[in-house]
């Protein structure tokens, strides 16, 4: 007799499993604790003879349960059909599973085991021990000549601006108005790194209403604040668009 | 000559082992008892690239340069009586007696180990026949016991028997909704953390992806291990059929690594395959090159789920097969660069490597899969992927802080030690992809 492929599931596993018609009841279960790691006595064996039917027989019953008995049968003598479904079902009490099934992921960013920066740092198969021993990245002297050289460019940029000008700001969604209210750097926002101009846009096209993690910039109404880089903005005579006109094109 | 030696282990591994030479032997023009399709004076592929897969006999019979390796008797004995038994000279399958029980510990160290010896023995030999042997493709999966514990310890001996010769892997990543066993998450981890350093190259596939893919693309409504594997081979075999076909841009194994791995642990690209349509579908598809490489960078078209828009890419690997001219690749490429989702990581060089094999794809008989004139793989070393391991720590950490089932590998005389060695192996793993992903120039774009 040929084995044949059936589903496993349980309720944190799902497999597809090749069974031999000859196995005893006894060395099944066996096999199923460590597919589903639900021990022999505990397991009630539902049988789904077809897979998208809720239709089952239970086929072994845990509160039945009986060693002696198991290894007398054949699982011939159940006429598993291939590819049907073979669900188990865990009846301890104490079973601990459940908490093995994936909750919500933020929950558990931190129970985990940590490596430290510490302990990462002393490795030396590592990639970080690559770019310090090779210079790359932010280990790379003219890495940060470059972003001075940013950071350069956008401060004599916003040397122009001033609070209360009128201005625009044109990314790949359209383009945006509204007033300059705050113009420096955001200690917060990337340690003081870069200067950032904080803008009130007339729609509430924004992101917040004038402050980062609760430090408040300037005063709007929700949605109608952002913050950018000076390169993004233009100021001049931008008066507030009508959403209503249908010429313009930015609009669409 | 260039020859690679394929390695599959573990019922999974010997499955996709299984559709991957079905189809190697179709595109090659090989007959299941490996002599040549009648019509044909020579395999196709050109005599370069049909060797790298192929070694022939005396007496015009081809053989497959591949290795079957299962702990328990029963999937190989479905390969020595299916229609392929003629392929296979019977010493390249090779079966225990004793499964491994969904057990890293057991095909790692007790049941495994006494394989070993005789699976390194055919390797051997079959190496012997090698001109200028060109490294292993492993196939297997990371979450049952043979494939992850065999799998690595040969791995491991292969790095000390053939230095410095490629090692690839196909595996079989553990999907991230469901475990196929409860103790999933442990053979993962552990197996992760001993072949780190003997792989060059691992490309992961996600069973839940290519169910997925099977469903929405194939139509197939209750995708069962067949139907999966046989999309996983149209995939392996684009990948290698640069090494396979003489052709005019041509990749190999070695090319592979200097290009989409930067630094050895970051050796896990993201494959994406395109286009992947039914026959009943087919004539609704445009194809052109523009689209399946544009669909490369959608995620149904991924092995592993995953979301690349939050990650940064290192290097890519785009791998045409068929009706494919340099400039339309060029174009599409060009197109793909501009994308505002492709961030490149600037501290490192990082590059658009193209392959062109000329052949194209070969549907096989009972599967849905429709031909196509045109085919692309893509490779992509990016930081995205990193999610994939950040899941399967989660899972382990639920059940290690409770030492749920580790009684099951300590009773296979493993030390509890190498849990925490490997655990910790795969944190900095984790810090490592997060330390590709900083030191970007600031983007002017940014908005808060």
């Amino acid at each position: 007799m040929t084995d044949i492929s059936v589903h496993v599931t349980s309720k944190i596993t799902s497999s597809e499993r090749r069974i031999s018609p000859q196995w005893d009841l006894h060395y099944f279960k066996s096999r199923l604790e460590l597919i589903t790691g639900i021990q022999p006595q505990f397991q009630t064996i539902q049988y789904f003879p077809v897979t998208h039917s809720n239709e089952y027989v239970v086929i072994s019953d845990a509160q039945q349960y009986d060693e002696n008995r198991d290894q007398s049968r054949r699982l011939v003598e159940f006429s598993i059909v291939p590819n049907s479904r073979l669900h188990i079902v865990d009846t301890n009490p104490d079973s601990q599973l459940d908490d093995f099934d994936m909750m919500d992921d933020e929950d558990q960013e931190q129970a985990g085991f940590q490596l430290s920066e510490e302990d990462y740092a002393k490795r030396t198969d590592s990639v970080l021990n690559w770019k310090q021993t090779n210079k790359l990245g932010r280990f790379d002297p003219s890495f940060n000549d470059v972003k001075k050289q940013q950071f350069e460019e956008n401060a004599q940029i916003a040397e122009n601006f001033k609070v209360g000008d009128r201005c625009r700001t044109i990314n790949i969604e359209g383009e945006r108005r509204g007033v300059i209210r705050y113009i420096g750097k955001i200690d917060i926002l990337d340690k003081g790194e870069n200067i950032w101009v904080g803008i009130e846009f007339d729609e509430p096209v924004g992101k917040n209403n004038g402050t980062i993690d609760g430090v408040r910039l300037f005063e709007c109404r929700q949605n109608h604040g952002s913050f950018v880089k000076p390169k993004q903005v233009e100021v001049g005579d931008f008066p507030e668009l009508d959403p209503f006109d249908s010429d313009d094109d930015d609009e669409l | 000559m260039r020859e690679v030696i394929s390695i599959n282990v573990g019922q999974a591994g010997c499955q996709i082992g299984n559709a991957c030479w079905e189809l190697y032997s179709q595109e090659h023009g090989i007959r299941p008892d490996g002599f040549l399709q009648e019509g044909l004076d020579r395999p196709k592929g050109g005599e370069e690239g049909f060797s790298t897969f192929f070694s022939e006999t005396g007496s015009g019979k081809y053989v497959p340069r591949a290795l079957y390796v299962d702990l328990e008797p029963n999937v190989i004995d479905e390969v020595r009586t299916g229609i392929y038994k003629d392929l296979f000279h019977p010493e390249q399958l090779i079966a225990g007696k004793e499964d491994a029980a969904n057990n890293y510990a057991r095909g790692h160290y007790t049941v495994g180990r006494e394989i070993l010896d005789d699976v390194l023995d055919r390797v051997r030999r079959m190496s012997d026949q090698c001109d200028g042997l060109q490294g292993f493709l492993f196939t297997h999966s990371l979450g049952g016991g043979t494939g992850s514990g065999l799998g690595s310890l040969l791995l491991e001996q292969l790095s000390i028997d053939y230095g410095k010769k490629s090692k690839l892997e196909f595996a079989v990543y553990p999907a991230p909704q469901v475990s196929t066993s409860v103790v999933e998450p442990y053979n993962t981890v552990l197996t992760t953390h001993t072949t780190l350093e003997h792989a060059d190259c691992t490309f992961m596939v996600d069973n839940e992806a290519i169910y997925d893919m099977c469903r929405r693309n194939l139509d197939i409504s209750r995708p069962n291990f067949d139907s999966l594997n046989s999309l996983i081979a149209q995939v392996v075999s684009s990948v290698t059929a640069s090494l396979r076909f003489d052709g005019s841009l041509n990749v190999d194994l070695n090319e592979f690594q200097t290009n989409l791995v930067p630094y050895p642990r970051i050796h896990f690209p993201l494959v994406s395959y395109a286009p992947v349509f039914s026959k009943a579908r087919a004539s609704h598809e445009a194809n052109s090159v523009a689209e399946i490489t544009a669909a490369c960078f959608e995620p149904g078209n991924q092995l592993v789920k995953c979301d690349p828009r939050t990650g940064k890419y290192m290097a890519t690997c785009l791998l045409y097969r068929g009706d494919v001219v340099t400039r339309d690749v060029q174009n599409a490429v060009a197109q793909a660069k501009a994308k505002k989702t492709v961030q490149l990581v600037d501290w490192c060089p990082t590059g658009f490597k193209i392959g062109i094999c000329y052949q194209p794809p070969t549907a096989i008989k009972g599967t849905e899969l429709a031909a196509a004139n045109r085919a692309v793989c893509m490779l992509s070393n990016t930081t995205a992927i990193a999610e994939a391991w950040r899941r399967i720590d989660r899972k382990f950490d639920l059940m290690y802080s409770k030492r749920a089932f580790v009684h099951w590998y300590v009773g296979e005389g493993m030390e509890e030690g190498e849990f925490t060695e490997a655990r910790e192996d795969l944190a900095a793993l984790e810090r490592d992809y997060i330390e590709v992903g900083t030191d970007s120039f600031p983007e002017e774009e940014e908005e808060y």
